[in-house]
Parts: structure tokens; sequence; C-alpha cells
């Protein structure tokens, strides 16, 4: 009796594994895992220029990477192609990076590539999709396998240091969507042969409109996440010496207070920094003593303002204020238009509060 | 002989069949019906559920544990007992078939178009076919082990709250939502279940508070779908939830972890489960029934007509539309058969069993005690 029960319940565990793994035998370095996909503006109407990048199961390396590309209307469309091009079978749910040129992001919108390569379940929706001002299909001209492995470290990189992310596939898809908040993605670059981040671009919609530089990525950061870590310099203009400064690995924290919602939003954004101050040697640098946690919180409040004039300026809302407003408004009274209008007008201030953790 | 059914089985046995499959595209179906903050209903949800099968087990201990197809021999006709039973018996088959369909759509989905839903349904056909030839106890047993190790599912579940934002919630109630009565009926399907208790009764231990241990898979599945669906409407914004199909499927899609970054099919797996045990649930009840409409008892012949007629009809080419309508009707039935079983139950006077009657016994099995029943289905 136990032995009839216990075939019943590994018939009942088996059936389950079968249905779920082994569906087609597939041998692993026979299987091409796309990394990387590149789309890019053709002379034809709906029509892309559609590039995927794998590496070669069978050198063994992830130095020897291969690549394809093929206009078509989307990714099942190209697929088709490639699988007679490679006997590798190609696998899309190890897909890492979507890298979409800047002209074809503008003219057609996010929107419209991702619904040409959305077709497969598989298909990953925590891959990174990034804008690249130039021709993406660049990327797979690069020997190394730079697409890869190198971006997708450097992003994984990024999102260590600043303890957060915010570029997937997933994460724009919801921006889009949400009402009161737009959503931003990563501008990528190729410099001598190297990829590298360029800096942000802002959206209206799924349409990039404006570019924010690596030196403010951090201030458009650190409004839009509620807790990350962060590294400020600290311009000698606002300290008493004769050199710059640095806050290195501090912790930020955000809280926004809307203080008023009708005629003109008053928005207080308040942040809690704490983290070590870090200066050269004290010995060679003049007045340093004499640095207060003032002097700073004068400095971040003064990057963090400026900055956010010019998004104001640029009538997105990439921080996600309106999503608070929202919920400060009826239910009926919220208009996507009216508040991008109301923002660009809004009176918002960023106060900044620095705990000085230490002096290094 | 087989000891009946105890507390902690029933328990796993009914979390398992009352979670089933539907739970995958409650949170979609809830926040396009309610609106913001829906979640607030589900607990209102499964106290009205508990309150039907409170009114349940009165009956059933009014009318001292016969199941429902005994309850309907003994009061009715043979003509109407044997055409309500027929009745109850269809229902029970097309809820364990939908399911089955169901679970088999979303492996598709999840899985990829080159998945045959005819052919994978054989294989879930016949391990449900399995679990259900061997009878209640061993499914209960079975229920055990299948719930210890799917049950800790839901704490992936809390890692995701690192990117849940009350502010997404809203303040605002039941808004921006499309109610409509066919929608709202469709949320209640996914809490019956309890209404297998009305088959089971006569399996169930005297000692066995039947009520207590099936509000304690409620309460735990009320958790459960409550955190599923404030999950969502925190994590995704009202106006996408309603457009995505399967939106906890989507969650774990979206879940990014240290090691695994891509874990829709691992944890898809451990639903198999439930969908096995609420799919044979059913057909066992079908079964019971079954058993007593023939002279002949052959529990596994009707287990291998059940099988062959599943096979065709999920080889046929149904449209998944037509499934869809199918499984709102089935549920819709199922739901009015629950109301009136209440009622039956609670309305008829006890009526003893009839040893040796000569058309009731032998169409019947009440007469024998349910352990025989057991004995003979689980060696």
């Amino acid at each position: 009796m136990y032995a009839r029960r216990m075939m019943t319940f590994l018939i009942i565990i088996i059936i389950p594994i079968m249905l779920t793994s082994c569906l087609a035998k597939q041998i692993i370095n026979q299987n091409g895992f796309i990394q990387t996909i590149t789309v890019d503006k053709t002379n034809t109407a709906d029509i892309y220029r559609m590039g995927i990048m794998f590496p070669d199961p069978e050198k063994g390396s992830t130095q020897n990477a291969l690549s394809l590309s093929i206009e078509a209307e989307n990714l099942p469309k190209a697929l088709d192609h490639f699988q007679l091009k490679t006997r590798y079978s190609l696998v899309i749910g190890q897909l890492r990076n979507i890298i979409i040129s800047r002209e074809l992001a503008e003219s057609v919108g996010v929107n419209k590539i991702i619904q040409t390569l959305l077709y497969n379940p598989k298909f990953p929706l925590t891959s990174r999709i990034m804008i690249h001002n130039g021709k993406a299909s660049d990327y797979l001209k690069l020997k190394e396998d730079l697409t890869d492995y190198h971006l997708s470290n450097l992003l994984r990189k990024m999102q260590n240091q600043y303890k957060t992310g915010t570029n997937t596939l997933f994460n724009f898809v919801r921006n889009e969507l949400e009402p009161g908040v737009d959503p931003i993605l990563l501008q990528t670059h190729i410099e001598e042969g190297s990829v590298g981040i360029e800096g942000a671009l802002l959206f209206k919609k799924d349409k990039p409109i404006s570019m924010i530089d690596e030196q403010e990525l951090q201030y458009l950061l650190m409004l839009r996440n509620k807790k990350m870590n962060v590294n400020l310099n600290i311009s000698k203009a606002f300290l008493p010496t004769n050199q710059p400064f640095a806050v290195n690995n501090a912790t930020s924290k955000k809280e926004i207070r809307i203080l008023q919602v009708k005629p003109i939003p008053k928005i207080e954004i308040y942040f809690s920094i704490i983290g070590p101050l870090v200066s050269p040697i004290n010995d060679i640098t003049d007045h340093s003593r004499e640095l207060t946690s003032d002097m700073i919180e004068r400095s971040v409040e003064h990057g963090l303002n400026q900055f956010m004039r010019k998004v104001q300026a640029s009538g997105t809302d990439p921080i996600g204020i309106g999503h608070i407003v929202r919920n400060r408004m009826s239910f009926e009274e919220w208009d996507e238009d009216t508040w991008r209008e109301m923002f660009k007008k809004a009176d918002i201030r960023c106060i900044v509060q620095y705990t000085l953790e230490n002096e290094i | 002989m087989n000891p009946h059914l105890k507390s902690f089985g029933l328990t796993t046995l009914m979390f398992l069949v009352i979670r089933g499959v539907t739970f995958f595209t409650l949170p979609s179906l809830v926040t396009r019906i309610y609106g913001t903050n829906s979640w607030i209903l589900i607990p209102a949800y499964v106290l009205v559920t508990l309150g039907g099968m409170a009114l349940l087990i009165k009956g059933m201990e009014k009318h001292h544990q016969q199941s429902i197809f005994e309850v309907v021999h003994l009061h009715f006709p043979p003509f109407i007992a044997k055409l309500f039973s027929c009745l109850l018996i269809l229902n029970f088959l097309a809820v364990g078939l939908t399911i089955i369909n169901e679970y088999i759509s979303m492996f598709q989905f999840t899985v990829d178009s080159s998945v045959r839903i005819s052919r994978v349904a054989i294989f879930l056909i016949i391990a449900v076919l399995i679990v259900a030839s061997h009878g209640l106890y061993t499914m209960t047993k079975t229920s055990i082990i299948l719930f210890l190790i799917s049950f800790w599912i839901i704490f992936i579940e809390i890692l995701l709250f690192n990117d849940f934002s009350l502010t997404r919630l809203t303040p605002f109630f039941f808004r921006g939502g499309q109610f409509n009565w066919k929608g709202a009926l469709a949320i209640t399907y996914s809490f019956l279940g309890f209404e297998m208790l009305m088959v089971m009764s006569p399996f169930i231990s005297k000692t066995t508070k039947a009520f207590r241990a099936v509000t304690y898979s409620y309460l735990m599945l009320c958790v459960y779908f409550t955190m599923y669906i404030i999950l969502s409407q925190g994590l995704v914004s009202i106006l996408q939830i309603p457009k995505i199909r399967f939106i906890t499927l989507r969650l774990y899609g979206a879940s990014r972890f240290p090691t695994v970054e891509y874990i829709t099919d691992f944890l898809f797996f451990f639903f198999i489960f439930s969908a096995i045990m609420s799919s044979a649930l059913y057909i066992w009840a079908a079964n019971e029934g079954m058993l007593k409409l023939v002279r002949r008892k052959h529990s596994r012949t009707n287990y291998v007509l059940i099988g062959a007629v599943f096979i065709i009809i999920m080889a046929l080419n149904i449209s998944s539309r037509t499934w869809q309508a199918v499984s709102f009707w089935v549920g819709f039935v199922e739901t009015c058969i629950v109301v009136i079983c209440i009622l039956l139950l609670l309305v008829l006077p006890y009526k003893q069993k009839v040893s040796h009657s000569s058309d009731l016994s032998a169409n019947s099995s009440t007469s024998k005690d349910p352990n025989e029943e057991m004995a003979k289905e689980v060696p």
C-alpha cells in the first residue's frame, strides 16, 4: 500500500515536471541565447532594421559574439529570417539589452517599437531598454561582446552603486501608462570601441523630448527614488575653501509634501542625506575646519533646484509629483495634459538636510 | 479500514482546491470591475462564502452527514433524483474540465505557442484521473505534501514590496472600475469550492470540525488573494492592470532576483498542484454521483470514460472565447446549484437510509459505510 502511494506521488510529481520542462530536447550549446536586440529606422514606414547579437556557443567564450540584422516589420518576422541564417536555435528568454536608435524613438515612439518586439511570452520584461544617439546597429559591429555583458554589467554596477534601477522594459511600460509620471531611459554611446552611458532621456508619454547629461543624472535619480545611494560633489562656490569637497556613498531619502494644489501647485521636496564628507588632505586645504552642514545643504539644494527648473521647463514629470498631486484631487478632476501645464508653473522647492556622518 | 478525513488534511485539500487557477486572473478582474483599492472587497467575499458554508454545514448536520446525492435520492422520486444528480455530475465534470483547460491555456501563455493544448491536456487529464481514482483519503494526504511544497511561494511576493507604492494605491475607493454583474459573478466563482463538502460529508470524521478546517483554508486564501491584489494595485497603475490577462504571472515575470532573472516558469510549475487537486476533487465528486446512479459500480470504468470524453473534448477545435463563455456559465450553474443545495439541505427533513429497499439501495451506495467504500478505493 505504501509503495502504491509512493508511486502515485511520484507520478504526480513527474507529470508536472514533464509538462513544465522538457517539451523538446534542446542541447544547450546548440542554442543561440540572444543577448541584445537593436532597432533602427529605415526609409520605409513601419519597417525597422532589427539586429540581434548572441554569443557563439561553440567557441565557448563570451568574446565571440555573432550578430545578424534584417529589415522587418516585427521581431517574429526577423527571427524567422535569422533562423535560416544560423545553425543555432535562437532563444529569446535570456535577452538583456534592447537598444533603440534615438531617431526612431523620436519619430514613432518607444511604444510602437515595444509592440513590434513583444510577441513571445518568454520575452523578459526585466531586459534593459536603452536609447542610442546614432545607429543602434553600430553595437553589432563591435568586435567585443560589449553589448552583451559589458553594457549589462555597467548597468548592474550603476544599479548597485545607486541601489536603484529604473531602466527595465517593465518599468518603462508602467511609467508610460501610469497617470502623473513620465518615463525616463538611459542614453548610451560608443566611444573608441567602448560602450557607455551618456545621460538620461526625459519622455513625454513614449517620445523622448529632452536629455539630462551625466552630471544631472544623479539629481534625476534622487528626485525619482524614495531612497538611494549618492555621491555628491560640493562646489567650492559654497565652501570657504579653495577646493571642492565630496559627499561619498551617502544615503538620500526623499519626501514630497504638497502644500497647495490650486491655483498654482506649491510643493516642497525634502531630502535627508547622511554620509561622510570626503576632502583632500586637510593639511593643504584652507579653512577645511570651517565647513558646516549648512554649506553642504545649500550647495546640494542649489543643484537640485536648478535641475528642477530645467525639468519643469521640459514639460514632463519624470519625478512623479503628479502621482501625488492626483491623490489630492477628486478622482474625476485629474487630467494629464492639465497637469503638465500646472507642473510647468508649479512652485517646487527642494530642501536638503545633511547629516555629517564622518570626515574622511 | 481507512480513517476518516481529519482537520489538517481537509484544510490543505480545500486550500488547493479553492486556490485553483482563477487567482492568476483575479487581481485584474477585481480591479476592472471595482476599480481602486478593491482589494478591500476580498474579505467581504470570503465572509459571504463563509456564511454560505455555515448554512451548508448546518444542513449537512441536520441530515447526519449524508451526501447531497443520498439526500436527493431519499427525498425525491427516482426520476427527479436522477435528473438532479445528472445535473450535479455534469456540472462537476464541466468544472473539472474548465480548470484543466484554463491551466493549459496559461501554460501555453507562459511557455510559448508551440505548446499544443490538446496534447498537453492528455498528460494533465491522466494525472487528474489518477489522483481522483485513488479516492478522497489519498487526495487529502497528497494535498498535505503538495500544500507544504507550494505554500512558500507567497513569501516570494513579499520581495516585490520593494517596488510597492502607497501613492499608486491611491486614497480613492472603488473608482475607475467598470462594474458589471457578469464580472462580479466571475469573482464569486473564485471563492467556490466549499460546496464539495456536500459530497465529502460522509467521509469526514465526526470529530473533525469541518467548518473550522475549511474556514482556515478560506482565511489563508483571503490573505493570499488580498495580498496579490494589494501588490498588483500598488505595483501597477489601475489603468494598466485590467489590460493584463494574468497579472500574477506578469508580476513574477517582472521580478528580478539576485540569482535568477526569469522565474515565471519555475513558480508557475507549483500551481499545477492546485489545478490537479481542484480538478480531481470535482471529478471524484462526479464519480460519487455516478456510483449512485448505476447498479454496477465500476469506479475505474467511470474514470476511463470521463478521461476519454475529456480527451475528445480537448481535441475538438474550440476557440478560447467559447471556453471563456463555457467557464462563465459553468460557474453560474455551479453557484445556482450551491444555493439550491443549501436550501434543500435546510428545508428537507432528515430521512434515515432504508437498508434493503428495492430500487434505492440498488441504485446507491448510501447503505454502505463510507469506510468500506474508501477501503475499496484506497487499498
